[in-house]
């Protein structure tokens, strides 16, 4: 490093974004959580809402612990450790806000809440996820989609709103996954 | 008023150890090889660094055994941010003289 102060600032710059560059990384949890929703949208259409928030209550906690799993092996391996809290208080925000909406909306008759608001949260949840892992792929779909579903409500498919609209949400987030991997380093 | 270069921590304004401190201001911690490794030091000239910030209390370093090998985490203590913060705010203070006396 340079002693210079400009030089100096550049870089601590460098230093920082190449350890957020090996820290960036978050393929699993997309490609995971969105083989899950799509799973949870074909059980939707297939079984009913009921057997789809059942599946959501298993898998949702299941794919989080995965989630932690991977997260613990893989910083482990490159020897540092990312600061964990905002990114537990995002997944916990998304699951919270899902099951939240999903369930009271189910159980106060409320379909508007209980199909959009979690498709909503999620898109809540992406906007923060795109801010944390530096992704404007994920800001844009978050945004994207949620225009999408809310049009798909209010031009009268409320039906296609929920399941359709978890199967979209699953398709993008497994997508821009696959797409990240190749960014990644690999360990 | 005060220079800017007065306000210049040795310890922290030194250009390894500042290397150190803001791969780690980033992190929760990092271990002893992605330190070097990210630095390009041999292990001798880290140690001598570590050992120098963690007598300043700027850094904390965790010896723990992961199976039989030994591994050493390093992290910054509340002291060893507040440091970097201030250097960084210095070094741009000193960049503003720079510029504006051009």
């Amino acid at each position: 490093m340079q002693q210079n102060p400009a030089d100096l600032l550049r870089e601590i710059e460098q230093l920082r974004s190449r350890t957020n560059q090996v820290l960036n990384h978050f393929s699993f949890p997309c490609m995971l959580f969105g083989a899950l929703m799509v799973m949870g949208a074909v059980i939707g259409l297939m079984a009913g809402g009921d057997r789809a928030g059942i599946f959501w209550a298993v898998a949702g906690p299941l794919g989080g612990v995965a989630t932690g799993l991977y997260y613990w092996r893989r910083e482990s391996k490159l020897g540092v450790i990312d600061n964990p809290g905002p990114w537990i208080a995002m997944s916990l925000g998304i699951m919270v806000g899902c099951f939240a909406t999903g369930f009271g909306g189910a159980a106060l008759n409320l379909p508007v809440v209980s199909t959009l608001g979690p498709l909503l949260c999620i898109s809540a949840g992406y906007l923060v996820f795109g801010r944390l892992a530096h992704s404007t792929a994920l800001s844009v779909s978050a945004v994207a989609l949620a225009i999408a579903v809310i049009g798909m409500w209010l031009t009268g498919a409320p039906d296609a709103a929920g399941h359709i609209g978890s199967a979209m949400y699953g398709a993008v987030t497994f997508f821009i996954g696959l797409m990240h991997r190749r960014q990644e380093v690999q360990v | 008023m005060t220079h800017p270069t007065q306000k210049l921590d040795e310890v922290v304004h030194q250009k390894t150890r500042l290397g150190m401190l803001a791969i780690l201001s980033d992190v929760q911690k990092a271990d002893f090889n992605f330190l070097k490794e990210t630095l390009t030091l041999s292990d001798g000239n880290l140690s001598r660094h570590l050992q120098v910030l963690e007598e300043a209390g700027l850094v904390k370093l965790d010896k723990v055994f992961e199976g039989k090998r030994p591994r050493t985490w390093v992290s910054l203590t509340k002291a060893g941010r507040s440091a970097f913060q201030a250097e960084l705010i210095s070094l741009q203070a000193l960049m503003g003289g720079l510029e504006g006396s051009r």
